[in-house]
């Protein structure tokens, strides 16, 4: 009972946070110093200014802090490792919320898939049941020629098994589903160690991802009838390539 | 001065002469040559760049424009050959960044940014984001100058969810 609400609770705030937040890049780059809070204006100015005056950040003598356009605060973060990036939602709010933004989560898939991933999940059937787990597994492609690979274990998920005979649990644009029993399907992004759970009508149920609307469904095979589940992706923060 | 050279001076006043097709990486510098409005023998003011960056950012535009032509000459090059030379560049750019501070990473990035060098603002995102990923958020806020607007109990709730995050 406690994990439907919670898993309710997330899917909530999810639909809450679809709304993109105002980030357009193109807009900011112009009125940058309007942008600026009054305390780092200074620093800006500094910046541009040129040499005459430089700023010493009083806490740390070795180091000279910037201060740079939200623009290119953006470019940096989504260069950021997933890891790093869930960290740093605690800079500020500013940073929370671009992290967290459809656009961000966009730019960053866009980017990673560029890089082939390698990624398997697996339990153990027999397991008893507080011996349950599901694991993730997770590697980069370093080079083609290379015959073996060195799998990093992204995650595990208690008390979840894959049923051996008819459970798969593929990873569908970076996500990954699974059945847990009869009644209810778990989709996670091993990127973000973030997992929710969908309430379903049976364990013959799958994940997929709809490219143009931009969402992921869930299908449920019900003896004769076909059921589907709905939820808009998005505030799972980053996404990685499968 | 020969004509396929532009003078660009900075704004601390120090004159730097470059290739036309060096300075044409920059975006600005490339548009202000398409309409016409760099006089032969006047310098380019760039008021937002101070004369160290801009050394750097020339440095830069210097190498790549080599290898840009490169590129031309040898379309048929092998896969190896393709190969070695980005490697070539590779190299070029992480000693290019390495021996740099932060604080001029962050001019160079602002001056790439105003002179819209596409390739430049790449490297130096790229190289900034290595140096801080494994940064703690306080020492983050620090080098970009961000207050945190969080309650303390706001900042906790997000370290509880990403827990992992920080270990």
């Amino acid at each position: 009972m406690k994990r439907g609400r919670d898993a309710e609770d997330r899917f909530c705030s999810s639909r809450s946070m679809l709304q993109p937040i105002p980030l357009d890049l193109k807009l900011i780059r112009l009125p940058a110093k309007f942008l600026m809070k009054p305390h780092q204006k200074k620093l800006l100015r500094i910046c541009l200014g040129g040499g005459e005056e430089r700023y010493h950040n009083e806490d740390n003598e070795k180091f000279s802090s910037a201060s740079i356009p939200v623009d290119l605060e953006v470019e940096i973060l989504t260069r950021l490792p997933v890891k790093s990036l869930m960290k740093f939602r605690c800079v500020s709010k500013m940073w929370s919320s671009i992290i967290r933004s459809q656009r961000f989560v966009d730019s960053y898939y866009a980017m990673s898939s560029t890089q082939s991933r390698f990624m398997i999940a697996f339990s153990c059937a027999y397991a008893d049941n507080d011996a349950r787990r599901l694991f993730i597994f997770s590697s980069l492609y370093e080079k083609e020629e290379s015959s073996f690979l060195v799998a990093n274990l992204d995650m595990t998920i208690p008390s979840v098994i894959l049923d051996r005979y008819f459970s798969k649990a593929p990873s569908v644009h970076g996500f990954v589903g699974c059945p847990n029993g009869t009644s209810e399907f778990i989709v996670c992004n091993p990127s973000t160690r973030q997992v929710i759970t969908l309430p379903v009508k049976g364990s013959h149920t799958y994940l997929g991802y709809d490219p143009v609307e931009n969402q992921f469904k869930a299908l449920t095979y019900v003896g004769n009838h076909i059921s589907f589940l709905e939820y808009e992706d998005t505030t799972l923060g980053g996404k990685e390539s499968p | 001065m020969s004509s396929n050279m532009i003078m660009l001076k900075s704004s601390d006043g120090a004159s730097f002469e470059i290739e036309e097709a060096a300075a044409r990486k920059s975006k600005i510098i490339a548009n202000m040559i398409e309409v016409e409005c760099v006089d032969e023998d006047k310098a380019i003011p760039l008021q937002n760049v101070t004369g160290n960056i801009l050394a750097l950012v020339i440095e830069y535009c210097n190498k790549h424009i080599v290898d840009d032509d490169d590129d031309v000459a040898t379309e048929e090059a092998s896969e190896e050959e393709e190969e070695a030379k980005k490697k070539k560049v590779d190299d070029w750019e992480a000693e290019f960044m390495n021996s740099m501070s932060l604080e001029t990473m962050f001019e160079l990035l602002l001056a790439a940014n105003y002179l819209n060098i596409k390739s430049l603002i790449d490297l130096v995102c790229q190289t900034i984001a290595n140096n801080i990923k494994d940064k703690t958020p306080e020492e983050v806020r620090k080098i970009f100058s961000i207050e945190n607007d969080f309650t303390p109990e706001e900042e906790e709730e997000i370290r509880k969810e990403n827990a992992w995050a920080f270990g």
